[in-house]
C-alpha cells in the first residue's frame, strides 16, 4: 500500500501544510491508485452533503406529515413555537420592565377569521405599571375595523382595552396573586394549517417572570375562546 | 459592512450593534446549522428552535464583550450541545431518522424514486454503521468546517478529527465500492 493514501483524505480537505499538499499533489499525478482513491474520497464527501440535504428535507418531510396527522404532536409543536414566542418575548422586553410586579398582558387579534379572511398576526402589548394582580377576567372582541384597516391611535387604545385571557381559568392551577405573570393567547390558525383546529381555539400560555427576569414558571393549554360583541 | 440591506429575521430582532455582522452570520450560518442538526435527528422545528437559541446566545455572547474569533465553530458548538441535551432530557418523538417513516420528497418519476429511496436507505444505512463521532465529524466537514473547527464544537484535538475523519471516509468509502460493485 502506497503510503501516501495515509493523507490522501487531509490532502483533499485542504489541511496539510504548504510543502506537504504541494508533495501530495505531485505523488497523486504519478501515482494511479492514489487517483483513483481520491476520486473515491470525493464521492464520499459529496454523498455525506446529499445525505445532509436528504436528512433534512426529510424533516421538514416528516413535520408535513405530522401537521396532516394532528394528535399529540401538534400539541407539542404548539408548546413549542409558544415557548419560543415566550423566550423571544422576554428577550425583546426590557429587563427593568419585570422588577416591579407588573403585568404584561398580549393579545392577539384574529378578528376577520370568520369571514374567510386571513388573520393578521399582531401582538398588541398591554402594559399596566404598579399593578401586582392579574386583569379581571373579561374577553371582549374588537370591532372589525379596528384589525382590517391600518391602525390608527384610537384603534390601538381601544385594542388595548382587549385582555384576551381571563385569569385562574385553569383547572387545579392554583391562584398565584403575588407574582407577576404573562399571559400569551395564540390562536390556532397561527400555529396550524387551516381546518387543523377548530375555529376559536386559541393556545394560552401563561409564565411567571422572576424579578431577575428569568422565566420561573410556564402553563400551556388550549383554549376555546368566545368573544363578546362590543357595544360600542 | 453595513447591516443596513440585510433582511432581519426574528432572531435578530434583539441584535443592538453588532445587528449587521450577527445578521450575515445567521444568514451564513442558518442552513448549515439546521441541516446538521436534521442530520442529528431534530425535527425541524426543533431544529429552528435550536438555531434561535444559539443565536440569542452569540447575542450574549457577543453583548458581554466575548471573542469574535471562531464564531462559526462556537455557534455548532452551541447548536450541538443544545442538541444533545434536548435528546438525553426527554423522549423524541419525531424527527425519526430516514429509516422511520420520513422519506424523501416526491420524485419525478416512480422508477426514480424508487431508485432515489434505496440510495437513500443505503446511503442512511452506511452512516448509521459508523461511530457517533465519526458521523458528527463528517457531518461537520459536510458543512465546511475545518478540522480545527470540528475539534472545537466536539470538544477533541484536530489531530483526532483527522484521524476520525480519515476512518470514516475510508469506512464509507468501503460500503459505497461494496454497493456499486454489487450493483453492477
Amino acid at each position: 500500500m502506497c503510503e501516501h493514501q495515509r493523507k490522501l483524505v487531509a490532502w483533499l480537505d485542504q489541511e496539510l501544510g504548504h510543502d506537504e499538499s504541494a508533495e501530495m499533489e505531485r505523488h497523486v499525478e504519478s501515482c494511479a491508485e492514489c487517483r483513483r482513491l481520491a476520486a473515491v474520497y470525493k464521492q464520499v464527501g459529496a454523498a455525506v452533503v446529499a445525505y445532509a440535504d436528504e436528512m433534512a428535507a426529510a424533516s421538514d418531510h416528516g413535520k408535513a406529515k405530522i401537521w396532516q396527522a394532528g394528535g399529540t404532536g401538534m400539541a407539542l409543536r404548539a408548546g413549542a413555537a409558544a415557548a419560543v414566542a415566550i423566550a423571544l418575548l422576554i428577550f425583546l422586553v426590557p429587563r427593568g420592565f419585570y422588577s416591579h410586579g407588573v403585568n404584561l398582558h398580549i393579545g392577539y387579534s384574529h378578528i376577520g377569521y370568520s369571514h374567510g379572511v386571513t388573520p393578521k398576526t399582531q401582538l398588541h402589548t398591554q402594559q399596566q405599571p404598579a399593578v401586582t394582580s392579574r386583569p379581571a377576567p373579561t374577553v371582549q372582541e374588537p370591532s372589525q375595523e379596528a384589525a382590517l384597516s391600518p391602525a390608527t391611535t384610537a384603534q390601538t387604545a381601544r385594542r388595548r382595552k382587549m385582555p384576551v385571557v381571563a385569569k385562574n381559568r385553569y383547572a387545579g392551577w392554583p391562584p398565584n396573586e403575588d407574582e407577576p405573570g404573562i399571559t400569551i393567547a395564540i390562536p390556532g390558525d397561527a400555529m396550524f394549517p387551516p381546518g387543523a383546529v377548530p375555529e376559536g381555539v386559541d393556545f394560552v400560555a401563561e409564565l411567571n417572570v422572576a424579578p431577575e427576569g428569568w422565566a420561573r414558571q410556564l402553563r400551556m393549554q388550549p383554549e376555546l375562546v368566545t368573544y363578546q360583541r362590543r357595544t360600542r | 459592512m453595513s447591516g443596513d440591506s440585510v433582511p432581519f429575521t426574528l432572531p435578530l430582532a434583539g441584535f443592538a450593534g453588532d445587528s449587521g455582522e450577527a445578521a450575515e452570520l445567521y444568514l451564513e450560518l442558518r442552513k448549515p446549522l439546521l441541516r446538521y442538526l436534521a442530520c442529528l435527528g431534530l425535527a425541524s422545528d426543533e431544529a429552528q428552535d435550536v438555531v434561535q437559541e444559539a443565536f440569542l446566545k452569540l447575542h450574549g455572547h457577543l453583548d458581554s464583550g466575548g471573542t469574535r474569533a471562531n464564531i462559526r465553530s462556537w455557534l455548532f458548538r452551541v447548536a450541538h450541545n443544545q442538541a444533545r441535551n434536548r435528546q438525553s432530557s426527554y423522549d423524541r418523538r419525531f424527527g425519526a431518522p430516514l429509516d422511520a417513516g420520513t422519506e424523501p420528497r416526491d420524485e419525478a418519476t416512480p422508477e426514480r424514486a424508487v431508485l432515489r429511496k434505496e440510495e437513500s436507505r443505503r446511503l442512511a444505512a452506511a452512516m448509521a454503521a459508523l461511530t457517533e463521532a465519526e458521523r458528527e465529524c463528517l457531518l461537520l466537514r459536510a458543512e465546511g468546517l475545518r478540522y480545527r473547527e470540528i475539534g472545537e464544537v466536539l470538544g477533541i484535538a484536530t489531530s483526532t478529527v483527522g484521524d476520525t475523519v480519515e476512518r470514516a471516509v475510508k469506512r464509507l468509502a468501503e460500503k459505497m465500492q461494496c454497493v456499486n460493485t454489487k450493483g453492477n
